[in-house]
């Protein structure tokens, strides 16, 4: 037990307060507007017609999760301002789905899932691999975020691990369940509303109890090495992150869920306003660790560095605008990957490969099922209390070896389906060996440069182009 | 090898990431003004 968590900032009555709170909160919003969802299609993607506002604000929710408010301080800790910066590379994911989601929409108007693409333009054998990996990587993404809101209620107030990390969960199960994506989208915009203030906040008061002169100062005469432009780690880890980044963004179906949730014409626009609006995010989250030697911090655990800041530098306040920051973040990400992924084993794996059927009854009745399943299981791993970076990084090389595999069979007819099939294997593997051998920031780039060459390779003997009609005819 | 970066560019970065969430706080309300006045949100 760290001296933060001996001592919390808050009082446990306090933190279930917050708890209680917002959970209500969320959960009465989801309720109220998941009535929208008449039919099936309401449910799983919110009547494919969401605007601008709420199209851009969901995007960037999600993929500030508990990891960019906790982990970005634990990058910047450990790698200095590249590592502020490696994180914030992770926009470009979002960037450049932009242009993917139009033409997603435009070879699968009516598609539902990631899955879908997968399918019908490589065939089942890299179908199921694909939904292997993705289905791996979202139950990490999940039980990451899960153990940092845990982790993060015990430091700041003192709330057991389990019970805080319960709370969480039940919250997010209850309120996905009664509203679909309805009820996802439209949290996720209040939610991205309070994440940003909220950053903005702690930044600029952590900024009115030192400056960054001294900040400068202290790193320069203690650690020297937080500054260093040639720092080769983090210089790895900045490029590492990006292809992490890319890999999360094309493959996961919380993405082509929202690609096809927003109207055609907005998706497109909506994905690169959340890229903006995602970039500095990660450092005005971050930076504050850079000055906790400044504020003469001692940091025992690098992940929870980000609270243990605030609340030192800010008091109660402080910690309970970290609270309430990460309580949104969890939830805007939790309830987006229960959806995806419910929504990915509903489609693919119970109507696709099982032949489950039946009225839009029963379908909802299963997808209900699917998520209180996923939540349980969530939960299970969750009280493993597992280490996050360990997490997070593992499914880094899974999900950077379907990077071109996705992006090859979108553009390229010479994209074949063996070579999508053995770039996602020897992408994978290579990468993990990566990971063990030589660390987890080479992971994803090795993947990924694995993943491509196996398809440039195996592009050099198709003799046959893909016809992009038959993904059309067949999705009609 | 160490090469400093200069103190000017981190708090340039340090700054400059404020603002940028700041407006984005501005962005994504006018955005949902515009939506729901023209009864676009969803």
């Amino acid at each position: 037990m760290s001296e933060a968590d001996a001592n919390p900032i808050l009082n446990p009555t306090i933190g279930w307060v917050l708890l209680l709170l917002f959970g209500a909160a969320w959960i009465g919003l989801g309720i109220y507007w998941g009535r929208r969802a008449k039919s099936f299609d309401g449910f799983m993607l919110a009547g494919r017609n969401v605007g601008m506002a709420l199209g851009s604000a969901t995007a960037m929710a999600t993929w500030v999760t508990s990891n960019t408010v906790m982990l970005a301080p634990v990058f910047a800790l450990e790698k200095g301002v590249w590592g502020m910066l490696a994180y914030s590379t992770a926009s470009f994911g979002l960037l450049l789905f932009a242009p993917l989601s139009a033409r997603i929409r435009q070879l699968i108007p009516k598609g539902y899932t990631s899955g879908d693409f997968m399918r019908l333009r490589y065939g089942k054998l890299a179908w199921v691999l694909f939904l292997l990996i993705t289905v791996v990587y979202s139950l990490a993404w999940l039980v990451s975020m899960g153990t940092a809101g845990g982790k993060l209620l015990q430091t700041l107030s003192g709330i057991p691990y389990v019970n805080g990390m319960s709370m969480i969960l039940f919250v997010c199960v209850v309120y996905t369940l009664f509203g679909g994506l309805y009820a996802v989208i439209g949290t996720d915009f209040i939610q991205s509303i309070i994440i940003l203030i909220g950053v903005v906040l702690v930044g600029r008061l952590v900024l009115l109890k030192t400056d960054m002169a001294e900040v400068y100062q202290s790193m320069e005469r203690h650690q020297p090495s937080l500054i260093n432009a040639l720092m080769p780690v983090a210089l790895l880890s900045l490029f590492n992150n990006m292809f992490f980044g890319f890999g999360e963004v094309f493959h996961n179906n919380v993405w082509w869920s929202r690609a096809y949730a927003m109207r055609k014409d907005v998706a497109p626009k909506a994905f690169f306003v959340s890229g903006l609006l995602w970039f500095p995010i990660p450092i005005a989250a971050g930076f504050i660790a850079l000055s906790a030697s400044a504020l003469g911090i001692n940091v025992i655990d690098p992940n929870t560095v980000g609270p243990l800041v605030a609340s030192s530098v800010l008091g109660k306040s402080g910690a309970i605008l970290v609270f309430v920051v990460v309580f949104c973040s969890l939830a805007s990400s939790i309830d987006s990957l229960l959806a995806a992924t419910s929504d990915l084993l509903v489609e693919d794996v119970g109507r696709k490969m099982l032949g489950v059927g039946g009225s839009e009854d029963q379908l909802r009745t299963f997808s209900k099922l699917v998520i209180c399943g996923l939540g349980m299981l969530t939960w299970i791993l969750c009280a493993r209390e597992m280490n996050l970076l360990e997490i997070l990084f593992l499914s880094g090389p899974l999900v950077a070896s379907a990077i071109w595999p996705v992006l090859g069979g979108l553009y390229w007819e010479k994209a074949s389906s063996a070579g999508a099939v053995l770039a996602m294997i020897t992408g994978s593997v290579v990468g993990l060996v990566a990971y063990y051998k030589l660390g987890w920031y080479t992971a994803s780039l090795i993947s990924a440069a694995v993943s491509m060459v196996v398809m440039l390779v195996f592009a050099s003997f198709q003799r046959q182009a893909f016809d992009w009609e038959t993904i059309s005819k067949a999705s009609n | 090898m160490h090469l400093p970066i200069p103190a000017f560019i981190v708090t340039l970065i340090v700054y400059g990431s404020l603002l940028g969430v700041s407006l984005g706080v501005i962005v994504l309300l006018r955005m949902f003004w515009k939506d729901w006045k023209k009864g676009e949100l969803w």
